[in-house]
């Protein structure tokens, strides 16, 4: 019975994309929104990195646009400058693809490592000082970088990532975050937040599991910038301000900061709904505005208010004999 | 020039630059002080006072001071209605819902302003309200009269406002909410009351921020108070978030700062103040003058 | 679970179980806790008693990890433990419950008791993500032995409940069990009958013996009602401006003079 359902998921994200390429082929969705989608996603796995380290153990970070410009960067070096992607055969392209998003992983996750050892022990509000700092030194060290375009921005990458690749890493993303949240490890971070000292006197090393789930973090939105870079196929420092940073903070906490679903639709409508306000032109923004005060006041919870779609809850049954007694003696 | 002109006249561009940033930190601080709330819309006013004085003078024709005193009340006016309607509802929710507010009155204030006609999202040239002289101070190094009515008037204003923190008793008000907001109550003082008072200064010292910078650079826009809000929130969390004269020597360091900084090399003057901001919070996790959180067992 | 012989068979091998020397502690200029001597064995039902302020507490910071003492010793199952972290605290055996119950509010009873499960969990972190079959049955174990705790404790019907939502009695039960949960063979109570009505003083006596003795513990506790202090320990400290003043079995104490200055001033009776 297991083994059939948990695959559901699964399925039903292979049975969306097939979908959505069906109706572009037959002209139903244009390629805008389709990207528009791609965006989603991307979006989507960045925000359930920040809800790791925001929404489960309860620190504050703003500078998660930081690392995912770090791997935006480092995975387009690899595509970029290490091999001349466009020269490649197409069985070599997806190996290399592949492998500038391992480096975009571990590039950033480093980076989360180095800025999050040392300022985890920071509390609040100090925290995300020091997280949108980073954001923008990265911003600073990027410009200052010919080789990937500097202050011009860095041109000609390859746009490799298709909508296939990003539902294939979203859903990769979603999965393991919901096992990770449903682990020792996700509950040692859930306690963190919960209250740090009665955490650390239940024998857990607070530090390590902070650290762990913002260089978790920091990977997920590495990731998602790989995939991002090669949609774009042009960066530029400014597209990672702190701004940017910020609205992957609304999308987390107008979802609902208390679960992935909350983190997952967040991103999503968020993405989409300026598209869709388009036709306002200028006054979209200032709706967008208007519409997040009015959310916060009304629907404090955020979209989802604090539920959780049943398959990101993975289930253990409880052996009878633990309730019958038989550990009693 | 010689080398010690140099640093002098640096300094004087930096002095500048730092007390404008300091008028800025000081709303947030004063914010954070008695609510906890980054008000991430402050930096906002700073250009709603710059627009405020922009069309007190080309519309009414008014001298510098008219238009620094409307720059301060029409967006502390405004974040009175903003604190009443958006933030105070919010008050005993999770901090971040208010945070998250804050992005989003943010995101309206920038974004009205340029659908308004008259403002629109193009660069508009600030008036000439004080005439530029120059007062050679050592050798080469000058001060501008532009210089010396920024340092004054921030001298002014943060005069004002340490007398009306520490000797009146609406500062004394201030003080007990920022120190025990339940406890104030008891005593009988008028907490939303004090809470409205403080976003009131804190605006008004932003609009003069606004004011007193677009004198030095006259192009002004709609996004200037994003960018000049962040590093003036720097400045705050540099000098210890909460702390009145930390806000004012956090502002003064920034500025000084980023000013030697860019005359290193011009890439580096942005990223730099963040750099020592990290930096000092490594070795002084509560900013220069903050003071520890306690966490009672 | 922890095994009742194997901790007594550990502590005689060490001699003592915990040895507390000369610990003192400064916070600026004050002296919070100054020459404060203990000396636990295995098995025993000890308690610190004493006026408010008088650096019990602190004493319970310093014998946990929390504050780092300036002065003095902690030796706990012979090992150093000043300078250690918290965590290597509970690693070590030593568990405690809070003054103003600190329990995690918003996971429920059943979370409560797994989070403290922690140390003996095995699986790494790739396991985890993938949530391996070795991971399963680990997690099930967890709520197995989580489940099987809470009801030796009684409050397994509650289980699937919020922290927050029991009664105040069943959270300090709660906390008690969550430290049981840590496998210690010290278990630190601070006022674990603050709050408390006569009837639930009662009732926490007989728990706090049989807990002792069902988990094979060693118990030190703070307290003021000192009816139920004088009850159930062998042994009492008296703490005064952060020095011992006192320290015997419960009879001496009670007729100590200085003990009852301390309390009720010059000319007193308990």
């Amino acid at each position: 019975m297991k083994g059939i359902k948990s695959y559901i998921p699964a399925l039903g994200l292979l049975v969306f994309y097939l979908v959505c390429i069906q109706l572009r082929q037959a002209g139903y969705i244009k390629n805008y929104w389709i990207q528009i989608l791609m965006f989603a996603l991307i979006n989507a796995m960045v925000t359930l990195g920040l809800y790791l380290i925001n929404g489960i153990t309860g620190q504050f970070s703003i500078g998660q646009a930081g690392f995912v410009s770090v791997g935006a960067y480092s995975s387009g070096a690899v595509t970029t400058l290490l091999f001349n992607f466009s020269s490649l055969s197409a069985a070599a392209k997806p190996i290399v693809f592949l492998l500038s998003i391992a480096v975009a992983a571990l590039v950033s996750g480093f980076c989360g490592y180095l800025i999050g050892r040392p300022s985890l022990r920071l509390k609040g509000d100090y925290l995300a000082i020091v997280t949108l700092a980073f954001g923008e030194i990265l911003r600073a060290i990027i410009r200052c970088i010919p080789q990937v375009g500097g202050p011009r921005g860095f041109t000609g990458l390859p746009r490799y990532s298709t909508l296939g690749w990003i539902i294939v890493f979203f859903g990769l993303t979603v999965w393991f975050m919901r096992n990770y949240i449903h682990s020792s490890f996700g509950r040692a971070c859930v306690s963190i937040r919960e209250d740090e000292l009665a955490s650390e006197t239940m024998g857990i090393d607070t530090t390590k599991y902070k650290v762990q789930a913002f260089v978790i973090g920091a990977t997920m939105a590495g990731v998602a910038g790989a995939l991002l870079a090669h949609v774009l196929g042009f960066l530029h420092p400014d597209q990672f301000n702190y701004a940017r940073s910020t609205d992957f903070l609304v999308y987390l906490y107008a979802g609902g900061a208390g679960t992935m679903s909350g983190a997952i639709v967040g991103a999503c409508v968020l993405t989409v709904l300026p598209e869709m306000l388009r036709f306002l032109a200028g006054w979209r923004l200032v709706i967008y505005g208007l519409l997040l005060v009015l959310m916060m006041l009304y629907r404090p919870t955020g979209i989802c208010g604090g539920r959780e779609f049943p398959f990101l809850v993975p289930r253990l049954k409880r052996s009878p004999e633990a309730i019958g007694g038989r550990h009693d003696e | 020039m010689a080398q010690t002109e140099q640093l002098v006249q640096l300094l004087i561009y930096g002095i500048q630059l730092g007390v404008i940033y300091a008028l800025i930190a000081l709303g947030y601080t004063m914010v954070y002080g008695i609510i906890n709330l980054i008000n991430f819309a402050h930096g906002d006013f700073v250009m709603i006072g710059a627009f405020t004085a922009f069309f007190a003078v080309n519309l009414a024709g008014v001298g510098f001071f008219p238009a620094i005193l409307a720059a301060m009340l029409f967006p502390a006016v405004l974040s009175i209605i903003i604190e009443r309607l958006a933030y105070r509802p919010l008050r005993d929710k999770p901090r971040l819902s208010a945070l998250i507010t804050a992005i989003g009155v943010s995101i309206f204030l920038e974004n009205f302003p340029r659908m308004v006609p008259f403002i629109g999202p193009n660069f508009k040239r600030f008036p000439e309200l004080i005439t530029m002289r120059h007062f050679y101070v050592l050798g080469q190094a000058s001060i501008n009269s532009i210089q010396i009515s920024n340092i004054v008037a921030s001298g002014v204003l943060l005069a004002l406002l340490i007398f009306l923190v520490q000797y009146t008793k609406m500062g004394r008000a201030m003080r007990a909410v920022a120190y025990n907001k339940d406890a104030a109550a008891l005593m009988g003082i008028n907490v939303n009351r004090v809470i409205s008072l403080t976003f009131f200064i804190g605006a008004a010292l932003a609009g003069a921020g606004g004011v007193l910078y677009s004198l030095t650079y006259p192009m002004i826009d709609v996004l200037m108070g994003g960018w000049l809000g962040t590093k003036a929130f720097i400045a705050a969390v540099f000098g210890g978030i909460g702390s009145i004269p930390g806000a004012v020597l956090g502002g003064l360091l920034m500025g000084i700062i980023e000013v030697f900084a860019t005359a290193v090399y011009s890439e580096l003057g942005y990223g730099s103040g963040f750099i020592v901001l990290i930096f000092v919070l490594l070795f002084r996790p509560s900013g220069l003058l903050g003071k520890a959180p306690l966490d009672k067992v | 679970m922890t095994n009742n012989t194997t901790n007594i068979a550990n502590s005689v091998l060490n001699g003592r179980l915990l040895e507390v020397e000369k610990l003192g502690i400064r916070f600026g200029g004050l002296q919070a806790v100054g020459e404060f001597d203990l000396h636990l064995d295995a098995g025993g039902l000890y308690g610190i008693i004493g006026p408010n302020g008088a650096g019990k507490t602190t004493v319970f910071n310093m014998l946990t990890g929390i504050y780092r003492p300036t002065e003095g010793r902690i030796v706990f199952k012979g090992k150093e433990m000043v300078g250690e972290k918290i965590h290597n605290f509970t690693a070590a055996g030593v568990a405690r419950t809070f003054q103003n119950v600190r329990l995690f509010k918003n996971l429920t009873v059943l979370e409560n008791i797994e989070i403290a499960l922690h140390n003996g969990v095995e699986y790494g972190l790739l396991s985890a993500f993938f949530r391996s079959s070795a991971m399963r049955k680990k997690e099930e174990e967890i709520l197995d032995e989580a489940s099987a705790l809470l009801k030796r404790l009684g409050l397994l019907s509650y289980s699937e409940k919020k922290a927050s939502s029991l009664p105040y009695g069943l959270q300090r039960r709660l906390e008690i069990a969550r430290a049981l949960a840590t496998s210690p063979t010290l278990l630190l109570l601070d006022e674990p009958a603050a709050g408390m009505n006569p009837q639930e003083v009662d009732q926490l006596a007989q728990d706090i013996r049989w807990i002792k003795e069902e988990f094979g513990l060693t118990v030190l506790l703070i307290e003021h009602h000192m009816a139920l202090v004088m009850e159930i320990c062998d042994h009492i400290t008296v703490m005064n401006f952060g020095r011992t003043i006192a320290d015997g079995a419960p009879g001496e104490i009670r007729n100590n003079r200085m003990v009852v200055e301390a309390y009720l001033g010059k000319g007193g009776k308990f």
